[in-house]
């Protein structure tokens, strides 16, 4: 068996030498700064001390997962996190692809091109001057506020309200991402086989029709895989994105594990083996999301990752 | 083709967003909680060598890590270019590389080079708030123990301790280490920061300066309704939270304290309740700002400049020195006066008012186990404590940014009339490093004379100070723990912060019944608040007994 395997490979290596020599960095690359690193994962179970380092620091078992079930925000950590990944899910997930298919829809290709370029601004502006923007806008006297102030809303600072959290970060990560994420389905779109649309053409099928039955599946495969993919890391969320914009009175709705894990590991106290728990935890969770997801795929539709 | 024009397309809308961001945006105005001096040590200037260290015409280069403070980082990039420095340099022949982190986050920088094991030959850190205590310092091997080092090449260090037992007790550990050169404040102004108050509208109403709560309540209400302030009374949630204001009218601290020998934590106090029910009171009013917690220093900058309020927390040489010269533009009538720390009824006097301990933890240097000049460093470190070296980090260099006017070093125009147009306290931050903790000594008053240079700070600087010796008593010294129990404090208190200041804006704003206090109170004992008072009063009592 092992014989047949080895000599499988060497006569594919000689079929595709260069292919092999092509992916070698990049396989190299993993194994020493993906892989290899992992081995540090082991100070969660350590109660690591810099001066001891990784290897003789000492053993103290589940107790920083126990610290963090048991830590009074658990709950609410998971929950927020959770929540904030539901929405991006629900809302920011769909948004380019629906951008996408009414984009294509257009006709103009000078109008469609302004319109990409204003979408992607967002994308190559630094987070830091994107949270600025918001925290701006949202203040008590800032655009949006004006805005709907104009809509009959009672004026106030907008991030000063625990329930207008999600809210503002969703639909500001919609602005943010739509039209830089949208090219993959662009891309998708325009490989999608135009004798297709003739066909449907053929048939009867109006624009809209063309758009439902022709161009949504043939870029149906594609959004399987992202879906995946997002579902694969549910437990995590761009925390610097929270930070820049939370304050202690939308903790209740803003507060994410990674913020929490980030005031306590880095901000107050060294605590990297408790840091180190948490992170061994979420990849757990999102690992066995993954999965699920890819099974869960599998079975009902023909794509998957695996 | 094509392609070029979009880029060119992304790349002018960036630009000009960006633009319009840094316009609109502004960093938060960062105060240094020990900014100023304090403090009734005697005008100290060490020992009596003056024989610069280390220079037998031997180069050395040393590293030296340290954080550039909001308002310095306006004059300079890196200390490398500080008069003082440079002229260190030309005395010493010792070159120091100046690491900086990046302002705003010098503790998630701190705490990564210690994870990262990457350490400089020295670092300027409050080493009292480094996780685990000066003792974890020195045992997680980042710092080197410095007793030896200091008596065998630190004369003037050793003599200034050896001649003040009292400050010595504040700088070692409990077990008698020495982990830092320290900075030490000497001077005999204290109080740098507390309320300030619209004086020449006070003037037009014909009030007087408050000083009960109820006079608060009259003035804000005026200020309100005649004056058309939208914010009344304004603070950022930093102030709040971390500064004594008006919970000294309550006689409660902001965090632990000590009443009359017993360890107290403000927050789950009665007397807090009081206060918290006053502040929503202000706040249901509209008398209280009601963005305090969300606004950044440009926005509560604008307020105090636009005249939206009459009453806010501030520090008189960042705040005041600022406001005075921005608002004279605006309106010659313009003045601020600062309010004594408040009292519930009058006659009384208030407890609870900030004031650095004449041992700086921030500013103070320590040597680190990477170094390999341990003791050039400690020589070039022990200069500024001299006479001469400490004229030289405080004053800068005779003829060029200070000239003597009998024993009184007179800054000279480059700094007091800056033709930069920088001024007070960024000139000398360009120049010396007096006026922000730094290693040696800090606060002199020659120099808290030239940097109030209005008479409305020096004023300032009477009124805050008047009741300084009362709050000494409240006031916490700087304990250190055993590592076990900042470890236990650090776990207890990450979560009793983040409740605390949630339920406290909470409270403030209305969106929790003040009534909840109790079931407040419940919780952070829940927390394991009470172990923490523990651990606080233990650390106390071996202070004492050092």
């Amino acid at each position: 068996m092992m014989k047949v395997w080895s000599s499988a490979i060497r006569k594919d290596f000689r079929l595709h030498k260069y292919l092999y020599i092509m992916i070698f960095p990049v396989a190299l690359h993993y194994l020493l700064f993906q892989y290899v690193p992992m081995y540090g994962a082991i100070i969660a179970f350590k109660d690591y001390q810099v001066a001891k380092g990784l290897f003789d620091s000492p053993w103290v078992g589940w107790k920083h997962f126990v610290d963090f079930f048991d830590s009074y925000y658990f709950w609410r950590l998971l929950t927020n996190t959770f929540m904030l990944n539901l929405y991006q899910l629900l809302f920011v997930f769909p948004a380019p692809i629906l951008f996408a298919l009414l984009l294509n829809e257009l006709v103009g290709k000078r109008f469609k091109r302004v319109v990409q370029t204003v979408t992607y601004l967002p994308h190559f502006i630094s987070l830091i001057v994107i949270c600025g923007m918001i925290t701006q806008f949202v203040s008590r006297d800032g655009v949006v506020t004006d805005l709907l102030v104009w809509l009959g809303m009672e004026r106030t600072a907008l991030l000063g309200h625990p329930e207008n959290f999600r809210t503002i970060y969703i639909v500001s990560d919609i602005w943010q991402t739509i039209g830089w994420s949208s090219i993959i389905y662009l891309a998708a779109i325009s490989g999608v086989n135009p004798e297709l649309y003739e066909a449907a053409r053929m048939d009867g099928a109006g624009r809209a029709k063309q758009m439902f039955h022709v161009t949504l599946p043939g870029i149906a495969p594609i959004i399987v895989i992202l879906l995946i993919l997002k579902i694969g890391s549910m437990l995590d969320i761009g925390f610097e994105k929270i930070i820049l914009l939370y304050n202690p009175n939308t903790y209740a709705t803003a507060d994410v594990i990674n913020t929490f894990v980030y005031r306590r590991g880095l901000t107050s106290t060294l605590e990297f083996s408790y840091a180190t728990a948490v992170g061994l935890f979420q990849a757990t969770v999102n690992f066995l999301m993954l999965v699920f997801a890819n099974w869960f795929s599998r079975k009902v539709s023909e794509t998957s990752l695996w | 083709m094509k392609m070029h024009k979009s880029f060119g397309w992304i790349m002018t809308f960036t630009l000009f967003a960006g633009v319009l961001a840094a316009c609109s945006g502004g960093g938060g105005g960062g105060e240094g909680a020990a900014e100023t001096p304090s403090a009734q040590q005697p005008s100290a200037s060490g020992g009596g060598e003056t024989t610069p260290p280390a220079g037998n015409g031997e180069k050395i280069t040393l590293s030296y890590w340290a954080g550039i403070s909001a308002s310095q980082s306006q004059s300079l990039q890196t200390f490398n270019d500080l008069l003082t420095y440079q002229e260190m340099e030309k005395r010493t022949g010792v070159h120091i590389e100046f690491q900086h982190p990046a302002v705003g986050s010098e503790k998630e920088q701190f705490n990564l080079m210690i994870a990262s094991g990457d350490l400089p030959d020295m670092i300027e850190y409050n080493f009292t708030a480094y996780p685990g205590g000066p003792e974890k310092a020195l045992g997680d091997g980042i710092l080197i123990e410095l007793n030896d080092v200091i008596e065998q090449h630190a004369p003037n260090l050793k003599k200034y301790l050896d001649e003040n037992p009292e400050m010595k007790k504040q700088v070692i550990t409990d077990s008698g280490k020495m982990y830092v050169f320290p900075s030490i404040g000497v001077g005999n102004r204290g109080v740098n920061n507390g309320i300030m108050i619209r004086k020449d509208w006070l003037d037009d109403l014909g009030l007087a300066n408050p000083v009960t709560i109820d006079d608060w309540t009259n003035v804000l209400r005026a200020f309100k309704n005649e004056k058309s302030a939208s914010a009344p009374l304004t603070m950022m949630l930093t102030h709040l939270l971390g500064s004594n204001t008006f919970n000294s009218a309550f006689d409660v601290g902001v965090d632990f304290y000590n009443d009359n020998g017993t360890i107290k934590y403000g927050p789950i106090e009665p007397g807090f309740k009081e206060y918290l029910a006053q502040l929503n009171a202000w706040y249901e009013e509209g008398l209280f700002d009601p963005d305090f917690a969300t606004q950044d220093g440009a926005a509560f900058d604008a307020k105090v400049i636009n005249s939206s309020t009459g009453a806010f927390f501030a520090f008189i040489g960042s705040g005041m020195g600022k406001f005075l010269p921005a608002l004279a533009e605006k309106d010659p009538k313009f003045t601020l006066a600062a309010a004594q720390y408040p009292v519930k009824s009058a006659g009384q006097e208030p407890r609870f008012i900030t004031y650095s301990h004449e041992y700086r933890g921030t500013g103070s240097v320590g040597i680190t186990t990477a170094n390999e000049n341990v003791e050039a460093t400690a020589e070039w470190l022990d200069y500024f404590y001299s006479e001469e070296g400490h004229n030289l980090k405080s004053w800068g260099v005779e003829g060029v940014t200070f000239n003597w006017e009998g024993d009184f070093p007179r800054f000279t125009d480059l700094i007091m009339k800056n033709p930069d147009g920088l001024s007070i306290g960024d000139a000398m931050s360009k120049y010396t490093r007096v006026n922000a903790p730094a290693v040696g000594f800090v606060g002199p008053d020659e120099y808290i004379e030239q940097y109030y240079d209005y008479d409305q700070q020096k004023e300032a600087a009477a009124v805050y100070s008047q009741f300084q010796s009362n709050a000494s008593e409240t006031r916490l010294p700087l304990v250190s723990h055993t590592p076990e129990e900042a470890n236990e404090l650090a776990t207890i208190m990450a979560e009793v912060n983040t409740f605390r200041e949630e339920m406290l804006l909470k409270f403030v704003m209305g969106s929790e019944p003040i009534e909840n206090f109790d079931a407040y109170v419940e919780q952070l004992k829940k927390m394991n608040i009470e172990r923490a008072i523990e651990l606080k009063a233990a650390a106390v009592e071996r202070y004492a007994q050092r």
